[in-house]
């Protein structure tokens, strides 16, 4: 006899686990969180162990610099060259206050015109090689860990591992070339193609497919990259950038879905998802955060980083010649280009353009924007367990189904935002340790963490898979509407939130 | 189990290996070292540099000059505390002031 069917209140009762190991300790999720929580324990005691025992006087020190500072700006007719020196002091100060003494095991490579050996050099001219074994070291002991913890062959992956991190390596060669580097085509494009060079011509042997994987490098970096979601930081421009980066952003984000859904009718939510928020929010990292909040196709992820790098070269370009040609405010472009191009560092790139006025409230405008990253990722999770995954005609689903349907990795990503939000600020001594440990260590190892899961993707990628995802030409019309309706709408927020209702607001950031 | 590849097959892979490769290395080694030697680029990355930008850098921690943004942002909140809270004009009539720009 079958049992009757529940009603529209019934609460689905969680499914008993199968396996007799606890989740935490036999899923990508809880490994990955486990691995970027060791990896932020582990470079935030070592800073703040080393912490220098001068602080107090370089505190006080502090204190008086910037005090000049404020008294040199105060004056009618300030000295820009003592205001440069008292900068630069302050700096210097505010380096000394943390040292993270993991910095130096871990490489970054750099960049080249010429000769791509000279990606292998620091900017001083040394060898970056040690650094590189030491991120090799660290990523093959920390996914030894994790690969081990759920029951898989240590030495398989350890032999694939290499391989895998030297493709990687490749990816940043390519990446770091100048004109590339210049125009902001980014690693991850170059990891894909690498991979994708491979998977569709010698195909990608069996013995790598151990060390390929996607999933666990990117939710691994995105707890790594939820240390640097600073809430702290949010309200940096006051209201207006509240209005511009956190009322136009979502807007924008959820019209576009809308439209993708409704009008496109694209056939994958998710991918309608993805591009929606990499064009929306902030590029190749919105991607990689939505992407894994609602468990988006490898191909949708590529597909929609290829749309969003491809534009933002052209928005680079075209955008600052624009407001060149209009006359365009200072503050409202700088605001305009933050709110609208994608990746952060064309953001920049863009704004510098324009004058050092543009560049700042760009850069501040994308940075909140940045932040919001972590709400549109958690939201989109809780949405697609909620509603997309679920059945129409299933009950409703109650807490416990919720809960073991929720990426688990989204705890550490939320958690580390949290911590590191707390410390950055408990004071000038918490946000120098922040700083510390995020440009030491996490910032350099969740690129890599990516770059690895970009080298993945691209390796389990067959070119002709991407193919029904170009038919019909609809993730471009989405992009392309999307990002239209984006610029008009941020073009008017920051009018008027610059030029109607904080004018002064505008004219004290033209200082 | 998948058939072997025959030897044709295999000699066509490797042969797509080394026809991308020689692409690859040809656009990287050649094309793009001489876009990067025309004074408009050269000009381009040489201001980049100058001012702080990483413009492949994927979040804002990632861009050197960041810092030294956010302290200039720290500096006019300092000097004009509720200008960017409150609609009311500032106290200080010396807004418009022309202060000169420290290089960042």
């Amino acid at each position: 006899m079958s049992a009757p069917p529940p009603d529209e209140n019934t609460v689905i009762e969680p499914v008993a686990p199968v396996s007799s190991r606890p989740d935490w300790l036999c899923t990508e999720d809880w490994w990955a969180v486990w691995l970027g929580a060791l990896v932020l324990l582990v470079a935030t005691i070592a800073t703040w162990s080393a912490r220098p025992a001068e602080n107090p006087q370089t505190l006080e020190k502090l204190t008086g610099v910037i005090k000049q500072i404020d008294e040199e700006r105060a004056k009618e007719a300030p000295d820009a060259k003592h205001l440069a020196e008292l900068t630069k002091e302050r700096e210097k100060l505010n380096g000394q206050l943390a040292v993270n003494p993991t910095k130096s095991w871990l490489a970054k490579l750099g960049s080249w015109d010429t000769q791509p050996a000279k990606a292998f050099l620091s900017k001083s001219g040394q060898s970056i090689v040690p650094g590189l074994i030491g991120v090799f070291l660290c990523c093959a002991v920390l996914f030894s860990i994790g690969i081990g913890g759920m029951g898989e062959s240590v030495p398989r992956f350890l032999l694939a591992f290499l391989v895998v991190f030297l493709l990687a390596v490749l990816a940043f060669v390519l990446a770091g070339q100048k004109v590339i580097k210049h125009y902001n085509l980014e690693y991850a494009l170059w990891a894909i193609l690498v991979g994708l060079i491979i998977s569709n011509t010698i195909r990608t042997p069996k013995w790598l497919m151990p060390a390929v994987r996607t999933e666990f490098y990117i939710k691994t970096g995105l707890v790594l990259l939820g240390a640097e979601i600073l809430f702290s930081r949010l309200l940096s421009l006051g209201v207006p950038g509240i209005f511009v980066s956190w009322i136009t952003t979502p807007v924008v984000l959820i019209s576009t879905f809308i439209f993708g859904q409704r009008i496109l009718k694209i056939s994958s939510p998710s991918l309608n998802m993805v591009i929606s928020a990499d064009m929306s929010v902030c590029g190749v990292s919105a991607a990689i955060a939505t992407g894994a909040a609602c468990k988006a196709k490898r191909e949708e992820l590529s597909l929609a980083i290829a749309l969003s790098l491809g534009f933002t070269v052209i928005m680079m370009v075209l955008m600052p010649a624009f407001i060149r040609a209009v006359g365009m405010n200072e503050v409202i472009a700088g605001a305009w280009l933050g709110g609208t191009i994608d990746s952060t560092g064309a953001v920049a790139a863009a704004g510098g353009m324009l004058g050092e006025t543009a560049l700042t409230v760009a850069a501040t405008v994308k940075m909140i924007q940045n932040i919001l990253i972590g709400v549109v990722a958690f939201c989109v999770s809780i949405y697609w367990i909620g509603w997309v995954e679920r059945d129409a005609s299933a009950p409703r689903l109650g807490i416990v189904e919720i809960w073991r349907r929720f990426p688990k990795f989204m705890l550490g990503f939320l958690a580390a935002s949290f911590v590191f939000s707390v410390m950055a600020s408990s004071g000038p001594e918490g946000e120098a340790t922040t700083s510390a440990v995020l440009h030491g260590t996490s910032q350099t190892l969740r690129g890599w963490l990516f770059c690895l899961a970009f080298v993945s993707i691209g390796l389990e990628t067959n070119i002709r898979e991407l193919a029904p995802y170009f038919h019909g030409g609809k993730a471009l019309t989405l992009y392309v509407v999307g990002q239209t309706l984006n610029l008009i709408v941020s073009l008017f927020m920051c009018w008027l939130m610059f030029e109607k209702v904080f004018p002064h607001a505008a004219d004290a950031l033209r200082n | 189990m998948p058939p072997m590849p025959s030897a044709t097959d295999s000699l066509r892979r490797w042969g797509g290996l080394a026809a991308s490769v020689s692409i690859v290395a040809g656009i990287w080694l050649l094309v793009l070292p001489v876009i990067g030697a025309q004074p408009q680029v050269r000009t381009m990355i040489e201001n980049n540099e100058q001012l702080g930008i990483d413009p492949s850098a994927k979040f804002y921690t990632e861009l050197p000059g960041m810092e030294r943004f956010l302290q200039r942002i720290d500096d006019t909140h300092r000097q004009h505390p509720n200008v960017m809270w409150s609609r009311s004009a500032p106290e200080q009539a010396s807004i418009p002031k022309p202060a000169p720009h420290v290089p960042l």
